[in-house]
Formats: C-alpha cells, structure tokens, sequence
C-alpha cells in the first residue's frame, strides 16, 4: 500500500506528500478503508471492473458524450492520464484539459475542491 | 424504474441482498448486529431495476449541489474526497457491482453502472447533478454522459486512462499490462 502510494503521489505537493507520509491524508485514509470494503465479496468487484473497462466493449463512443467534460490529469501520473488527456478532449465535443502540475495520480484537496467547483452550476 | 421502496429513502432498515454471497458475507462481518454495522458504515440500500442490490453512502451538504463520486479501483462507497472539499455539495457514492455489499453484475460493463447511477438519482429525487469519477472510476462517469447528458451539470474524469481501442494508444499485450495488471499489481502494494 505504502509503495503504490508513493508511485501514485510522485510529484504532488510538498505539503500533501507529508500529509501522505503520515498517513493523516483524509482521502488516502478513506481509501484504505474502501480497499478493506471492496473484498467483501472477493474479488468479484475487481473482476467486474477488468471486464466492464477491459474486455467487454463501450456501447458508445466518445463522441456521443453530449455533455460539458472536464478531464484532469497530474502533471506527474504514472499512468497513461497525461497523454490520453488531449486526445480524449479532441473527441469529445466541448471536453476542456486541466493538466495539474503540482499533482500526481491522486488529486490534494485543493484539486479536489477545484473540480467539485467546476462541477456546480 | 425504482421502486415505491427505495424512493422512500427507508434504505436504513436492514434488508439483506438477494445475492447468497453477500448474505453469508454480511452476516458473518456483520455478527448479530446488522442495523448497527451498516448505520456505522453509511450504508443504504437501493434495489436495482433487475433485483440486485446497490449500496450507497452520502456525505456533504445534504442541500448541496448533488455530485455522484465514481472511485476508482476498487470503488466502494467508503471512498470519497475529503470532507474540507465538500463545502456546498451533496456528495452520493455506491459501491459498484461486485464490491462492498453491491450484488455482482452477472455481465458487468460501463452503461449497466451508468444506468445504475441513473436509477439511483431517480429514486432520491434528483433530477440533475454532476458526475465526478476518479482513475478508474472515471470511464464508468463518462459513460454516464454518453447514456443521460441531459441530466448532467457535467462530468469530471480525473486520471482518465482514455478507451485504447477507440484511441488507437496500446495494443495487444501492452494493453493488458499496462492497464490490467499494472493496475492490480499497483494496488496490491508492488508485488
């Protein structure tokens, strides 16, 4: 857990990264929880979530998204977010890219905050 | 549509699920006192169109802006942003099929949990409200805009791995590893 949460804060801020450290961080402390939660089942969820994401296909595509899309992404993420960003956002009509430069994969509450933010009418 | 039931809102009465697994699994978790294990867990229960069980959770601003949160792998209701960033917001969170006390998805797949997200608005009376989904959580919110942008504020996909066979990004083996197993491996601590 301690070693996924590393590779995944890479590059957040300093100040979120010792929230982190010490295991005070609100949302790192929910998730461990939620970790805990989610094998209530074993590991039907996780399967369900490989099949539903990886295997199984769409039913639509990005075009069809009608709506206002922010996609976010850390500066800093491991992960494919970075990259995929722009090329999500030349497919879906209207999307808008915020590349966070403080940020890795997991968003600080300041992030957070900003995207609830956007998300009010 | 959902029931008179679950409209209601009287989702805090213990009623077990229909699926066996669950049953035996909250039993055992739960011991002898299921009212008080799942008041304590935030858990409320919704009934599916097809009869499976939706568990869901809500913090925030009861008056607040409703924002369905999608976390992301594994997604359970107890994940959620912190409390500080939820001034002015009704956050509602679920857990998705197959995690927490969510009844699995025989054919789980990105529009069966849109809609599910759709059935839960519904039955507590929302009529629009934004969908935040995070990792990977964050292809399930933007199904949601493919399946009821009408009913949307808006979506927020935040660490957004995009569709790689729409996108044309990774193939074959290179798919699996780095979007599967990397996944996996990351949460289960680098193994």
């Amino acid at each position: 857990m301690t070693r996924a949460a590393t590779a995944y804060t890479a590059g957040s801020l300093d100040h979120h990264r010792q929230l982190l450290a010490e295991g005070k961080d609100p949302w790192m402390r929910a998730n461990e929880q939620s970790i805990v939660e989610s094998s209530r089942n074993g590991p039907a969820g996780l399967i369900g979530d490989w099949l539903a994401t990886d295997i199984h296909r769409a039913g639509f595509r990005l075009r069809d998204v009608r709506c206002r899309v922010l996609v976010w992404a850390g500066r800093s993420d491991p992960g494919r977010a970075v990259p995929d960003a722009p090329l999500v956002a030349t497919r879906i009509p209207g999307a808008e890219v915020r590349i966070a430069e403080d940020a890795a994969h997991t968003p600080s509450p300041a992030h957070w905050r900003e995207m609830l933010a956007w998300l009010s009418p | 549509m959902p029931t008179e039931r679950s409209a209601s809102r009287d989702a805090l009465r213990w009623r077990p699920a229909n699926d066996r697994w669950t049953q035996v699994a909250t039993r055992i978790v739960c011991g002898g006192r299921p009212h008080w294990y799942r008041r304590l867990c935030h858990v409320t229960d919704f009934a599916l169109p097809d009869g499976r069980n939706l568990a869901w959770a809500e913090y925030g601003d009861p008056a607040g802006t409703p924002v369905v949160y999608i976390d992301g792998t594994p997604g359970t209701r107890l994940a959620h942003p912190p409390d500080e960033a939820l001034a002015g917001v009704r956050l509602i969170t679920f857990d998705r099929p197959g995690y927490g006390l969510s009844t699995p998805d025989p054919r789980p797949t990105l529009l069966g949990v849109a809609d599910a997200v759709g059935a839960l608005a519904s039955s507590l009376g929302i009529t629009r409200f934004g969908v935040l989904g995070f990792s990977g959580g964050a292809p399930y919110a933007v199904a949601c805009g493919a399946r009821f942008p009408e009913r949307l504020t808006g979506v927020v996909a935040a660490g957004f791995t995009g569709p790689d066979r729409e996108l044309g990004t990774l193939h074959g083996r290179e798919r699996l590893r780095s979007r599967s197993c990397a996944r996996y491996r990351l949460w289960a601590g680098g193994m």
